[in-house]
């Protein structure tokens, strides 16, 4: 049995016809090549065809391309690796790959990706300890400095769901102030002033908005 | 008239390393030996600067397209698995690349045409190819991308239509599609500009 597919929504013609452009360049395999040479030899407008693709063909393959390779080549290594010592890669000889970052850093590639990937390496975790050492933005309770930690004497949670115009509005009505936050578990330090009474009082209305899932003192007062 | 693709150079200080030479290149790559790279670009440079150029016509963008395409066969030599030649795992990359150029620009920016220099002395049969080329790279303009691709893979790289479609990642009838519409066109519009053809 052949392994060839026969194409039943093809005439022999339009199999032909459309091999054409590929008999011209010569990349038919053997057995297409016999059928469509055949087919020519009883379709005038396929020899038509094959004449006028010839021509096309010829105009097509002119034009060569002159490049100035050292100089695309010299733009291409610059572009990556502004530092490399040329020659800095050996040549040859089966290695053992490597795994992980650690290991392709160590391992075989060009020195200049290596330096790529270890700046890159280098500026993330620059940016990481940047944001490590400045305020940061997100931090839970006992991450807050105690000279902040005195600013505040509430702290809240609101349910996420609620609108920021709600959050003010409540935030308004129990004289607070947010200090500090969101911490870690989505909770707001909020500076009550005033007595202890006041803040006491301002607790209790905190308590009673259905917004609010949490609210706590964080000084030893006792509240009723 | 036909090209492989694979062995095609114009400019190597070296022999043309042949299909079974890239081979070795890109096995070499991915030990990482960056002479090897530099010979494959250096054999591919011309060849990618002539499909993109014909692909995407946008001269400007052909440099980046290309360091675009050698990067990932520095980066991925190791994944090459020798299921297709070396020419057509690279031409695919660089196709994808152009697509993904084009994709940045509303308008395609038409091929230069050289059609100020003087055919006085040329030979009858070479001013009629010359014109023809002029006229075809002209043409070239009015179909689309994949359509010169096709064409400029099959006449000017020397492809089969099953390489095309590797290329291409695309069935081998739409090849034959693409094909069949570009040669129409082209027909249409280089009959419109020269009532001699065929």
């Amino acid at each position: 049995m052949s392994g060839q597919v026969l194409d039943l929504t093809r005439s022999p013609h339009q199999a032909a016809f459309e091999l054409l452009p590929w008999l011209v360049n010569g990349t038919l395999d053997d057995v297409e090549r016999v059928q469509v040479e055949q087919h020519l030899q009883t379709c005038a407008a396929c020899r038509r065809e094959r004449d006028w693709l010839t021509q096309l063909a010829g105009a097509c393959a002119s034009g060569e391309i002159v490049v100035d390779a050292d100089r695309a080549l010299a733009r291409f290594v610059e572009r990556l690796r502004p530092d490399e010592a040329p020659g800095s890669v050996r040549e040859g000889g089966a290695r053992a790959k490597p795994s992980g970052l650690l290991g392709w850093l160590l391992g075989p590639r060009a020195g200049w990706l290596k330096f790529a990937a270890a700046m890159q390496l280098g500026v993330i975790v620059a940016l990481g300890w940047a944001l490590l050492v400045r305020e940061p933005a997100y931090r839970t309770l006992g991450a807050v400095p105690a000279s902040e930690r005195a600013n505040g004497n509430v702290i809240v949670v609101f349910d996420p769901a609620t609108p920021e115009g709600e959050v003010r509005r409540i935030l308004r009505d129990a004289g607070a102030r947010v200090v500090d936050g969101p911490t870690a578990t989505r909770g707001y330090v909020l500076d009550v002033a005033g007595t202890p009474q006041i803040r006491a009082i301002a607790l209790r209305r905190l308590r009673a908005e259905p917004a609010v899932t949490l609210a706590e003192p964080l000084t030893s007062e006792r509240t009723p | 008239m036909s090209r492989d693709l694979s062995t095609r150079t114009e400019f190597s200080s070296t022999s043309p390393p042949g299909a079974a030479g890239e081979v070795e290149l890109l096995a070499r790559i991915a030990r990482g030996d960056r002479s090897a790279f530099e010979r494959l670009y250096r054999v591919y440079l011309p060849r990618l600067t002539r499909f993109l150029q014909q692909v995407t016509r946008q001269p400007q963008a052909i440099e980046e397209v290309i360091n675009d395409t050698m990067l990932v066969v520095w980066h991925k030599a190791s994944t090459y698995n020798g299921v297709s030649k070396v020419s057509t795992w690279i031409f695919a990359i660089a196709y994808r690349k152009g697509l993904k150029l084009l994709s940045r620009f509303d308008d395609p920016v038409a091929g230069e045409e050289d059609g100020t220099l003087s055919t006085d002395d040329l030979p009858e049969g070479a001013v009629m190819q010359r014109q023809l080329r002029e006229a075809l790279s002209a043409a070239m303009t009015q179909v689309s991308p994949e359509q010169r691709a096709v064409i400029e893979l099959t006449y000017y790289h020397g492809c089969a239509y099953r390489e095309i479609a590797e290329i291409m990642g695309c069935p081998v009838d739409t090849v034959k599609t693409r094909m069949f519409h570009a040669r129409r066109r082209l027909r249409q519009l280089l009959s419109e500009r020269r009532e001699d053809l065929p």
